[in-house]
């Protein structure tokens, strides 16, 4: 059998086409640091678009990509919908951004709830009791609050209203958790790119989106009370905080990292999630692209943290991951790829 | 009204007796209307409820379609709990189904509230209510 399979691995060509990927703009920046990086170290070409989890789940099931990224995770019942395999890739912090004029990093503290009042249109300026309870001693801005959110079906806005959800009774009972939602206040933007510019460019502004896009546009970290009652600040150690709260044993690794204990938890964390056809049209395809997300999880763990997000890297759920792979096949037999080598 | 491939579909109903979802098959099983429903641009995280509820409509003798408003979708609430470390979905919305047998120049809707419960390694099950006229 052994010598099966890795006759199988040297007749299986990759093809010479790019590697295309869709989906997500959660896990873009990363994305594109790996497919520089991977072919300078001689791998094959990889083009991502970053066009919203929704968009990439809709690309994967007419086929037009070789693998989808998604921060909204199927469920069993879906993937088996379009015989999908799912798997974590990267994680990374949603972030809260504000343009608010003389407050610098560290300064505004948010919780859960009011956040949730603001999306709710229930806070609407910046020198509310309930902001002004939660950063005593600082003076805030009498400006209107801007809640700027997602226009485009997106992973950063269901793992955001996931939050929303858990911390507000309100907001569950009344919007719940969603990648598309008909928002009770506020304009939407496309994109975690269209979000940080419209909040950059509008006083007064707040948005969510992952902690890359935060960092390009330098705002001002804002800390958050998380579930131990703690104000943290987003950073690789505050996930791998909430990380610690994982468990990854659902079918398609499902988890959502939000409001986890611990008292140096960040309380929103987005986990981006590959997904891939079961059943392979082109096994030069499936191959290349097999490879370069193993290549992933053994090399791109250094380019995440630059980009501050946190790489899979657990061997125990690496392995268990790629043991997943060995349902990926083609019309005769199953696609190794180098990692079996 | 969008998505009028799907509006479209002939489907009957039948409304599950109040406070209980309607009885399934335990096992989750792929569903065409899963597909189109994404092809179509719906929420991901919705669409295997609406693929049951067409599905679980076609056999109903009382009604023979089912359709949604332009902001159904986005005004769905779905919710998520965990159980022995198992994670429960459930999902509501607002439709409208088709009486069956009324004249097409006099078609008759009634409002519907949909409601689907989804465990993470399950089927979806499905409950359809009528909410007025």
């Amino acid at each position: 059998m052994l010598s099966i399979v890795a006759s199988a691995a040297l007749h299986a060509a990759p093809s010479d086409g790019p590697i295309q990927g869709a989906g997500a703009s959660f896990p873009a920046p990363v994305l594109q640091a790996w497919a520089n990086d991977y072919a300078a170290n001689g791998g094959a070409k990889v083009r991502y678009e970053s066009v919203g989890s929704s968009e990439g789940i809709l690309r994967i099931t007419v086929r037009s990509v070789d693998f989808a990224m998604t921060d909204v995770p199927l469920t069993q019942a879906e993937l088996l919908q379009d015989d999908l395999v799912q798997f974590p890739l990267v994680l990374g912090a949603v972030v809260p951004v504000v343009n608010l004029p003389g407050i610098d990093a560290g300064e505004l503290h948010l919780s859960g709830p009011v956040l949730a009042d603001i999306y709710l249109g229930k806070v609407t300026r910046w020198n509310a009791p309930s902001l002004r309870a939660l950063n005593p001693g600082r003076s805030l801005p009498d400006l209107p609050i801007q809640a700027v959110h997602r226009s485009d079906g997106s992973g950063t806005s269901f793992v955001f209203t996931y939050y929303l959800s858990r911390v507000s009774d309100e907001w569950n009972e009344r919007l719940g958790i969603g990648s598309r939602l008909h928002w009770p206040a506020g304009s939407g933007a496309k994109g975690n790119e269209g979000v940080a510019s419209a909040v950059h460019r509008t006083a007064g502004a707040i948005g969510y989106v992952q902690l890359a896009y935060a960092e390009q546009q330098g705002f001002a970290p804002v800390r958050m009370l998380n579930a131990a009652d703690q104000f943290v600040s987003a950073s690789e150690t505050s996930v791998r905080a909430a990380l610690a709260a994982a468990r990854w044993t659902g079918p398609g690794f499902y988890e959502v990292l939000v409001n986890k204990s611990g008292d140096t938890s960040w309380p929103i964390v987005g986990v981006s999630y590959a997904l891939l056809h079961r059943r392979q049209e082109d096994r030069g395809d499936a191959v290349a692209t097999l490879r370069f997300l193993d290549w992933i999880y053994r090399h791109g763990g250094e380019a995440a943290r630059r980009l501050h997000y946190v790489p899979v890297d657990g061997r125990d759920l690496v392995k268990r991951i790629e043991d997943e792979w060995s349902q990926v096949h083609d019309e005769e037999r199953s696609i190794p790829w180098q990692g079996q080598q | 009204m969008k998505r009028a491939a799907i509006s479209c579909v002939a489907a009957a109903l039948s409304f599950a007796s109040p406070g209980s979802m309607a009885a399934g098959a335990s096992q989750p099983k792929p569903n065409k209307d899963f597909r189109e429903l994404i092809v179509h641009g719906e929420r991901p995280e919705i669409a295997a409820c609406l693929a049951a509820a067409i599905e679980r409509a076609r056999d109903d003798p009382s009604f023979s379609a089912i359709r949604w408003g332009d902001d159904a979708s986005d005004r769905a609430v779905m919710q998520e709990s965990e159980h022995d470390g198992k994670k429960l979905r459930f999902i509501r919305l607002m439709a409208h189904m088709r009486v069956r047998g009324s004249p097409i120049a006099l078609e008759s809707w009634r409002r519907v509230e949909v409601k689907c419960e989804q465990p993470e390694d399950g089927a979806v099950r499905v409950e359809m209510k009528a909410v007025g006229r």
